[in-house]
């Protein structure tokens, strides 16, 4: 089974592999939510109100959601992500980060208040909101594959932590899941949505041996020994006709 | 009579080795007919005239293709032995444990295909010879990869060997004709060493590669545990299999420096600045050119895929054009007869031109989209292998017999027509076949791709022109053997 | 005029030039005398600045304009193709092992889509390699890509026509090779 989930994971590509084995069904597989179309929906922050739509026709967008009760991830997974979108760069130039709540106890002002917890002042390119129609809060998050599920005894949401990206045409193109904010996938997602692209990707195999480049969520692509074997016959060729030129004593021409 | 290749008093090793070279191309000719007719065969299934079962199609499809690309690298290999041996001393030894490795090795093939029914194609995509879907027994697969372990082997010593005759005369810097490249001197290498030093180093490299192939394939056979990467191994094979059947054009090649000139009444050809530029930057490219035949898989990087298709392009470029116009220079205002040998040095070229365009035209990426794997493929590199290599070696061993027995050449007139109709006609069934997106190794065509059929139909019957040509050819041949060897 | 027959008559012209340039050398070698080494250095250095600037001409204008997709536009649809000996299975729900594969296969192997929409096909197999092409209601190869045991290839394709588009297998796979296929419809 291990094998099969890592299949997966691989197909929801980017994803923080590590403990996710054996709990797949809690975290969204972004293979059935792929290109669709993401719910348009009324966006209300202290600035006022904003439709979705307006938001990812101006650039393109990573939704994540998260809610001001928390007492768990929440925070902790916001703080990285902001780090992490910081080191990366580009927000409010190649997308705009979109956080929601979907407590339907937030408000602008607590979400703002939020935002300047994790960012300290404003960053542009940070919008930090609430669903203006309550209504649309089960939709969105059905829409993008995301679900939350509230635990009466804790009074907190189970909830699991995901980036979500937009295209400028409102389809969804990667689920990024994980508490673990990642560079590496998080830097592929940007660089998908600043129109460079991966061709292909790999499927995590860990009998595999040799390849020429492995996929390293952190890093990207990264050569391997595979590739050092494809140089081998090249580098022991030419080694061995220097070898033999240099070393064999000339008879004269006859 | 000019007579390049008989000595005017050779030794008894001297002696001993032509009679080496003179089985060699025999036996390669006898190999050529058998597989050659296999060909035929597989066309006249696919023009439904004949109804194989696939698993005994498939089989003579990857015997006809290893068959005919081995037979040719070797007979390549006694062509250039022999030339080399003017000038150098390569050992009689390496080429006779050559000769037994390969003559092993086409009965493990044999072995592996008819009575295995072993159909992994001539280039064994990994992992495919691990699935056999229940044609072909476990066994089989063992022994094709012993079939491929010692035809390397053997190969390898035989390749070493050249190398090490080569240096045991020139420096470096000499076969690679330097002095010549970047200080413009005179230099007494004649370009056929150059030639043979180019083609031997990669193909040494090429062999290596199949080394690495082959080990990662035993680690993994062997139960180790160890699973390939089907990325990495199609890389493995086609830098192995593209190197070997490049270098093998080569090898005709220095058949063409060799004995054109003479054949044409002008004298040896020098080493001049612009030969020693193409041929240095032949072996720089031609270890790069494979990365075109990765050109579908995505998952390779871009940049291997750029870099295949320029190296594609400008490798084919210095190496051609020095060689084309030399041969049409020498032809221009020669004078000599049109003897069958010249007459198949000079269609070999020519085929070689034409044949070499159609790779460049498939290694462009956007056209490789719509030709990957259809009959243009099969097309093109019968082009340059029939049209091309064939034809040049066919043409040094109808030279061979010709010297060695004492008899003046036949007119080539007929014999070159049927060639060339023949040949050029069921090559055409390819390239058209291509154009009308008919797949390449099918053992029948479906519905979408019917007219496969026809062209393979028509295709049957320039085949047997091209037979009764090569038929001729095979009767001056073998007439002429027996005093042929006896005087060598 | 299909791009398989531009491909092919650049080459006829190529095949024409070197028919011509070896026939006058064949009818110069009766009848002339040899040109003056001069000359053929000129030559060769012509023909090739000539196939220098040819091949150059090419690269410019075929290597930007490789099939390989560009994030630019964003797919409608995606399609996820795995190749097994001898079928392809198609399906918009994602196939990753024998037993997604079975079950696409269920319901035959084809998939519908709309025409003028921009589908993405993520494509791979569970064994051997195989190639996966769509060939045109009129039977012409329009796209095709690796299906590669262990990774998957994105393949972008728009449809302009509507009809049955065939899949063959495009990479020697065993067998029943010439058999294996699926199929798009296009409505
Ligand atoms: C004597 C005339 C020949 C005939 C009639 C012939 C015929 C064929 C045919 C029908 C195929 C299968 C094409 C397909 O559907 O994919 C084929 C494949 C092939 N032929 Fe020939 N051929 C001839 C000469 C040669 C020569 C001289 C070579 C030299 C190396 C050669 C090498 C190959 C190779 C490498 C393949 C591909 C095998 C594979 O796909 O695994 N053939 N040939
Ligand atoms: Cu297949
Ligand atoms: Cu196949």
């Amino acid at each position: 089974m291990a094998l099969r989930a890592a299949f997966a994971a691989g197909l929801v590509f980017g994803l923080a592999t590590g403990g996710y084995a054996g709990q797949e069904w809690v975290l969204p597989r972004e293979e059935y939510y792929l290109y669709r179309p993401v719910p348009d929906v009324l966006v209300e922050t202290v600035a006022g109100r904003r439709w979705l739509s307006s938001l990812w026709q101006e650039r393109p967008l990573l939704i994540t959601f998260a809610y001001t009760r928390c007492g768990g991830i929440c925070r902790p997974f916001l703080g990285r992500l902001h780090k992490a979108l910081e080191a990366i760069g580009g927000a409010g130039k190649a997308y705009t980060v979109v956080v929601l709540s979907m407590d339907p106890l937030d408000s602008p002002r607590s979400m703002y208040q939020l935002g300047q917890q994790i960012q300290r002042a404003h960053r542009p390119g940070w919008i930090w909101g609430i669903l203006a129609r309550e209504a649309d809060i089960p939709r969105l998050l059905r829409g993008v594959g995301y679900w939350t599920r509230w635990d009466s005894t804790l009074q907190q949401y189970d909830h699991p932590s995901a980036v979500i990206a937009v295209s400028g045409n409102g389809r969804l193109v990667r689920i990024l899941v994980g508490n673990e904010v990642r560079s590496g996938p998080l830097a592929d997602v940007v660089r998908e949505l600043r129109g460079l692209w991966v061709r292909a990707y790999p499927l995590p195999d860990s009998t595999v041996a040799f390849r020429c480049f492995q996929y390293d969520p952190d890093q990207g692509w990264r050569p391997d020994w595979g590739l050092m074997l494809l140089l081998l016959p090249g580098l022991l060729g030419l080694g061995f006709m220097f070898w033999l030129f240099g070393h064999r004593s000339r008879q004269s021409p006859g | 009579m000019d007579a390049f290749l008989r000595l005017e008093n050779p030794t008894e090793a001297q002696r001993a080795y032509r009679r080496w070279t003179l089985l060699w191309l025999t036996t390669a000719f006898v190999l050529f007919a058998v597989v050659g007719l296999l060909g035929l065969l597989m066309r006249l299934n696919q023009a439904r005239w004949l109804s194989l079962p696939p698993e005994l199609f498939y089989a003579i499809l990857t015997l006809h293709g290893l068959g005919m690309v081995g037979t040719w690298f070797v007979a390549g290999m006694a062509v250039l032995g022999q030339i080399l041996q003017r000038y150098v001393n390569p050992s009689l030894r390496a080429s006779q444990i050559a000769y037994f490795g390969t003559l092993i090795a086409v009965l493990l093939l044999l072995t592996a295909t008819l009575i295995g029914r072993l159909g992994v194609g001539w280039y064994f995509l990994y992992p495919l010879p691990f699935y056999p879907s229940g044609v072909w027994p476990l066994w089989a697969s063992w022994v094709f990869l012993a079939f491929l372990t010692i035809a390397g082997l053997s190969w390898t010593i035989w390749v070493v060997d050249y190398l090490r005759a080569i240096a045991s005369r020139y420096r470096l810097s000499e076969a690679l004709a330097w002095p010549v490249l970047f200080r413009g001197r005179e230099l007494d290498v004649p370009p056929v060493i150059l030639i043979a030093t180019v083609s031997l180093v990669a193909g040494l490299i090429g062999l290596l590669a199949a080394v690495v192939l082959l080990v990662l394939y035993y680690l993994e056979g062997l139960g180790t545990g160890l699973r390939n990467d089907a990325l990495l191994m199609k890389n493995l094979t086609f830098f192995f299999g593209h190197v070997l059947v490049n270098i093998t054009m080569y090898l005709g090649v220095a058949g063409v420096y060799a004995l054109y000139p003479g054949l044409s009444g002008k004298p040896p050809l020098k080493t001049k600045r612009y030969v020693a530029a193409a041929w240095n930057v032949a072996l720089l490219l031609v270890l790069l050119a494979y990365f075109h035949h990765l050109y579908m898989d995505f998952a390779q990087p871009l940049w291997f895929q750029r870099l295949g298709q320029i190296a594609s392009y400008l490798s084919s470029i210095p190496a051609a054009v020095v060689t084309i116009v030399t041969v049409l220079a020498l032809t221009y205002g020669a004078r000599g007869a049109w003897t069958p040998s010249r007459l198949f040095l000079f269609l070999g070229t020519m085929g070689w031109a034409i044949g070499g365009m159609a790779a460049v035209i498939d290694s462009t990426i956007l056209v490789n989209f719509r030709f990957h794997n259809t009959l243009w493929v099969p097309g093109h590199f019968h082009t340059y292998f029939l049209m091309g290599v064939v034809l040049m070696l066919l043409g040094f061993g109808f030279r061979f017999v010709h010297e060695l027995s004492g008899h003046e050449e036949p007119p080539a007139r007929s014999l070159g027509w049927l060639v060339a109709l023949g040949g050029y006609g069921f090559l055409a069934m390819f390239f058209y076949g291509g154009v009308l997106s008919v797949p390449r190794r099918y053992a029948a065509y479906p519905d979408e791709v019917a007219s496969g059929a026809t062209l393979a139909q028509l295709a049957t019957v320039f085949v047997l022109l091209l037979l009764t040509g090569l038929i001729i050819y095979a009767w001056h041949y073998v007439r002429l053997l027996r005093q042929a060897w006896s005087s060598g | 005029m299909t791009p398989q027959m531009q491909a092919f008559l650049v080459w006829l012209l190529w095949v024409a030039v070197i028919g011509i340039v070896f026939g006058i050398a064949v009818r110069g070698s009766s009848s002339s005398s040899p040109p003056a080494p001069e000359r053929v250095d000129r030559m060769r250095l012509l023909m090739l600045l000539v196939l220098l600037v040819l091949a150059g001409f090419g690269l410019g204008l075929t290597l930007p304009r490789a099939p390989y997709p560009t994030a630019a536009e964003v797919p409608d649809r995606v399609v996820f193709v795995m190749g097994k000996q001898f079928a392809f299975a198609l399906s918009e729900d994602p196939i990753t092992n024998e037993e997604e594969y079975e079950e696409a296969i269920a319901y035959g192997s084809g998939v519908e889509v709309r025409r003028g929409e921009l589908i993405e096909f993520r494509v791979s197999s569970l064994d051997v390699n195989h190639g996966f092409s769509l060939y045109s209601p009129d039977h012409r190869l329009i796209a095709q890509v690796q299906a590669m045991p262990g990774y998957v290839n994105r393949l972008r394709t728009r449809f302009s026509e509507p009809g049955d588009y065939s899949i063959l297998c495009l990479e020697y796979c065993g067998n029943s090779h010439h058999a294996m296929r699926g199929v798009v419809s296009v409505r």
